[in-house]
């Protein structure tokens, strides 16, 4: 699924501008040191073709199929930094904790992004390589609605 | 100030002095890449794992062979106390690596010249005190 084409921005744009960010309660927006994301859409798939019988000779012999249950699969990659605890009350980096996030591809355009106002954070990774750095990575899943205005508009 | 002319360097391997021509040493630092979205477009790095290693040019001779012992300079040997000196009439002008591999050992001959070798060495513990002028 493109999130975004040249309906909305004027040619390609670079990754390095884009931004992900925890809306927080009482607290401003923290601004993740993080290097990639991705979101996922789906939904889940049922069958519903039926007998060809009393069907028209044009739905005779094809696949029909509804969808439902549309959720965002997010996946972030970032640093752990030791600026502010990403595990702590006013981040919530913690696997079950329902947080907000919005997801930027043009961290200037303020008006197109990607806002979750319900995830849950379903996996939590921290690694490190002595010859690296120290990692954290994301995986979260929508609950509820989430809008995507960059691509609905 | 005043420079220091290169005959005055010298190589030390526990001790024993090496008759080396030249000696150059190369210190590094690994830099992970730490860029992310809020580093405006800018690559961002932090200091790692720092790394040194030496590599000499050395003659080969007969009456005291390198790649036996003291010196044993041969390929996969763990060489103590190696001392490099800028200046060796200067005891502080130097580096002290406490512990160095040898990566490599190449041993060169040609009819028009001496039979010599160079070595190449990789520091793997405490770099105990860097050249200054003590």
């Amino acid at each position: 699924m493109a999130l975004y084409g040249s309906t909305i921005f004027s040619d390609t744009s670079t990754g390095f501008k884009s931004r992900v960010q925890i809306v927080r309660n009482n607290a401003s927006a923290l601004n993740l040191v993080s290097k990639d994301w991705s979101i996922y859409i789906s939904g889940t798939e049922h069958d519903i073709t039926y007998a060809s019988i009393g069907k028209s000779e044009e739905q005779a012999g094809f696949t029909d199929t509804l969808i439902d249950n549309i959720q965002a699969d997010i996946h972030v990659v970032g640093f752990y930094t030791d600026q502010e605890d990403p595990f702590g009350t006013r981040t919530n980096l913690k696997v079950k904790s329902v947080i907000a996030l919005n997801i930027f591809p043009v961290a200037s355009n303020k008006e197109k992004y990607i806002e979750f106002p319900k995830v849950v954070i379903l996996s939590v990774n921290i690694l490190s390589s002595v010859r690296g750095v120290v990692g954290l990575e994301f995986n979260a899943r929508s609950k509820n609605f989430f809008n995507l205005p960059i691509y609905y508009q | 100030m005043s420079a220091v002319a290169g005959f005055n360097g010298r190589i030390t391997i526990n001790g024993t002095t090496l008759r080396a021509n030249s000696y150059s040493i190369t210190a590094s630092a690994d830099l992970p890449e730490v860029t992310n979205f809020e580093s405006g477009g800018i690559g961002q790095y932090i200091p790692g794992v720092r790394d040194w290693e030496l590599s000499f040019d050395a003659h080969w001779f007969s009456e005291d062979n390198p790649f036996r012992a003291p010196l044993s300079i041969t390929n996969g040997a763990t060489l103590n106390n190696v001392n490099v000196f800028i200046n060796k009439g200067t005891a502080g002008t130097k580096w002290v690596f406490t512990t160095m591999l040898v990566m490599s050992v190449d041993s060169t001959q040609a009819t028009r010249d001496t039979c010599h070798y160079t070595a190449r060495l990789k520091n793997t513990d405490t770099v105990a005190v860097f050249p200054n002028n003590a």
